[in-house]
């Protein structure tokens, strides 16, 4: 393990983000966008269909 | 996997070694963890996380099985023994294997990619923190009036409308973990997506990303409809809304269907990352490379996609007409063919290998023959007449148990058994390795395979009394049970071990038919791997 100074000292934590391109980060943002956007529209879709939805299925035939 | 050839750095000079870690502070003390952006420090407290839920999920069990040594009540009233089997359910799919799997991901998939960490380091950290929250929360519940939800892990209508604080708690927490794992998925899709190394094409990926990447779109797809559910009960109980209320026009069979609609695929969650730890260790120990790559991908998005039109088969006895019966009993045997290509890929890549019997191979060998046990009870439960037989009977109990912890726990095992050395840079204990496997294995079939008779015989789950006639397979049952979860301490005691930088040490690649970018960095991985992307060839 390397000795290394504590992180409270005004030194600046690390982080992968130095590893990554700006052309990166900005793909990665684009896609985490879609990707919350797409889980929330099943959320309010399954709420908003609520009562109606399945009910072909439902109930003792 | 495909072959993947990385370029060859002489010792010293391996990717990461002497050169990650002294340009940057690594923080250290409490703010090391409580800020963690480091991949490896989140997928090490997703962990240990997931260690102590499955050491609680694990004494719920034991409780349970005292309760059922014997007929009779003699230990808890059966309001708390409904609370206990609940509990143990959440605890462990939401708890332990989920979270467990996330751990794993974290810690090799930016090192088997190439990539410098995940994509969303800061989401990461938020992610792993919500999870003790939650955990709090669903065990305090135990401590409220009424105490902790016992409507089942599947929180059904009407019973969790109808509930104590203690469900509002449940409720509460499986909106957080259910979050938690959303942005983990978010995380895992955006890096394997985004981030791969210069060459990493897709399908040069190893398998374990393959599985987790399809893992992930199953969760982003159903973790919200499980969200909506129990927001759904959520407004019934306290908003005067009712969706499930059938005197008000709802109906509580629409909750069964969208939990399923989330339910089923979460089986899925739960097994395929283990397909994918699965399809590393068989190679890496066959000392062959994997029969059928590519179709095994596909098998995986083949199970992912089938896995959203079967929920019904939870529900053949819930009322549905004959052409639906039909239609999801049939759809769910398809679900057999790419299973079957899979465990038929894994044989043929044992096939004339030159096999050792390390543990992470005994503990992936055990996953075949035993979760193919689970697949084949699972393909007995999709034949409506024969479900309708046996619903909420123990042959269910036994089915998911030999599919959730043959399957889904042998499968971490493997994997811990085989990243440890990456992870701790010490050789874990062989002796303790066998020893865990063969007992945990014995006990595990000793506990699960009377299950099955008892509920060809009617023993009905979720009761804590039952007919003196099931006595003799019950106590079977709890003796295997205490033995298993006696097992599990060798698991700890080994890893615990390697933690401590007791055993030998371990090289950058110990396992000579282990192939893969993480083994070209050295043991243990440095704290800051691949800030320079490596080139696949």
């Amino acid at each position: 393990m390397i000795a290394c100074m504590p992180a409270q000292a005004g030194m600046r934590i690390a982080d992968h983000a130095d590893a990554m391109t700006p052309e990166q980060r900005r793909r990665n943002r684009i896609a985490a966008t879609i990707l919350v956007a797409f889980a929330a529209v099943i959320f309010v879709w399954v709420i908003g269909k609520g009562g109606g939805l399945f009910t072909p299925f439902g109930g003792p035939g | 996997m495909s072959s993947v050839t990385v370029d060859h750095l002489p010792p010293g000079q391996m990717h990461g070694e002497g050169h990650d870690d002294h340009h940057h502070a690594i923080p250290t003390g409490w703010r090391r963890w409580l800020f963690a952006t480091n991949h490896k420090d989140i997928g090490t407290m997703y962990l240990i996380f997931s260690f102590v839920m499955l050491m609680e999920g694990g004494t719920l069990a034991l409780l349970l099985r005292t309760e059922l040594f014997e007929p009779g009540l003699q230990f808890f009233r059966p309001e708390l023994f409904n609370q206990f089997t609940t509990m143990h359910g959440l605890v462990m799919v939401f708890g332990a294997i989920m979270p467990a799997f996330v751990g794993f991901a974290n810690w090799m998939i930016p090192m088997q990619i190439g990539a410098s960490d995940m994509a969303f380091a800061r989401m990461n950290n938020f992610s792993f923190w919500l999870l003790p929250v939650a955990a709090i929360l669903l065990t305090a519940s135990f401590f409220v009036p009424g105490g902790a939800t016992a409507a089942g892990w599947t929180l059904y209508a009407p019973l969790s409308v109808q509930m104590g604080p203690g469900m509002d708690l449940a409720i509460f927490a499986m909106h957080l973990m259910g979050a938690s794992s959303i942005m983990g998925a978010i995380n895992v899709i955006v890096t394997i997506l985004n981030m791969r190394a210069p060459g990493m094409t897709l399908m040069k990926m190893p398998l374990f990303c393959w599985t987790w990447l399809i893992t992930a779109f199953l969760l982003i797809a159903v973790m919200p409809v499980l969200a909506a559910a129990i927001t759904m009960v959520l407004t019934d109980r306290h908003f005067g809304t009712d969706f499930f209320n059938a005197a008000a026009g709802g109906d509580p069979v629409l909750y069964q269907h969208v939990f399923w609609f989330f339910g089923h695929p979460e089986v899925y969650i739960m097994i395929l990352p283990a397909f994918g730890i699965v399809s590393l260790v068989v190679p890496t120990f066959a000392r062959k490379t994997l029969f059928g790559y590519a179709s095994m991908v596909y098998a995986t998005a083949a199970i992912a996609v089938l896995s959203f039109i079967v929920w019904a088969h939870h529900m053949f006895t819930t009322g549905m007409p004959v052409t639906g019966q039909l239609y999801f009993m049939y759809a769910t045997m398809l679900i057999s063919i790419p299973t079957g290509v899979k465990i038929f890929n894994w044989v043929a890549t044992m096939w004339r290998g030159s096999m050792t019997f390390e543990t992470p191979m005994l503990f992936a060998i055990g996953f075949i023959f035993v979760f193919t046990i689970g697949g084949f009870t699972g393909l007995i439960l999709s034949v409506a007449p024969i479900d309708i037989q046996v619903h909420d009977t123990y042959y269910v109990v036994a089915h998911f148990h030999y599919v959730l912890v043959a399957g889904s726990l042998f499968g971490l095992f493997a994997g811990a058994y085989y990243w440890v050395p990456k992870w701790t840079g010490r050789m874990y204990s062989e002796k303790l390795g066998k020893l865990h496997f063969w007992s945990s294995m014995i006990s595990f079939n000793l506990t699960f395979f009377p299950m099955h008779f008892l509920g060809l015989a009617g023993m009905p789950r979720r009761y804590a009394d039952y007919a003196a006639q099931f006595t003799t397979f019950h106590q079977i049952a709890t003796i295997g049970a205490f033995w298993f979860g006696l097992s599990q301490l060798i698991f700890l005691y080994a890893m615990l071990r390697c933690y401590a930088g007791k055993g030998e040490p371990a090289p950058a690649n110990p396992w000579e038919g282990a192939q893969g970018l993480e083994w070209s960095v050295p043991s243990p991985a440095p704290f800051h791997t691949f800030e320079t992307p490596p080139e696949v060839k």
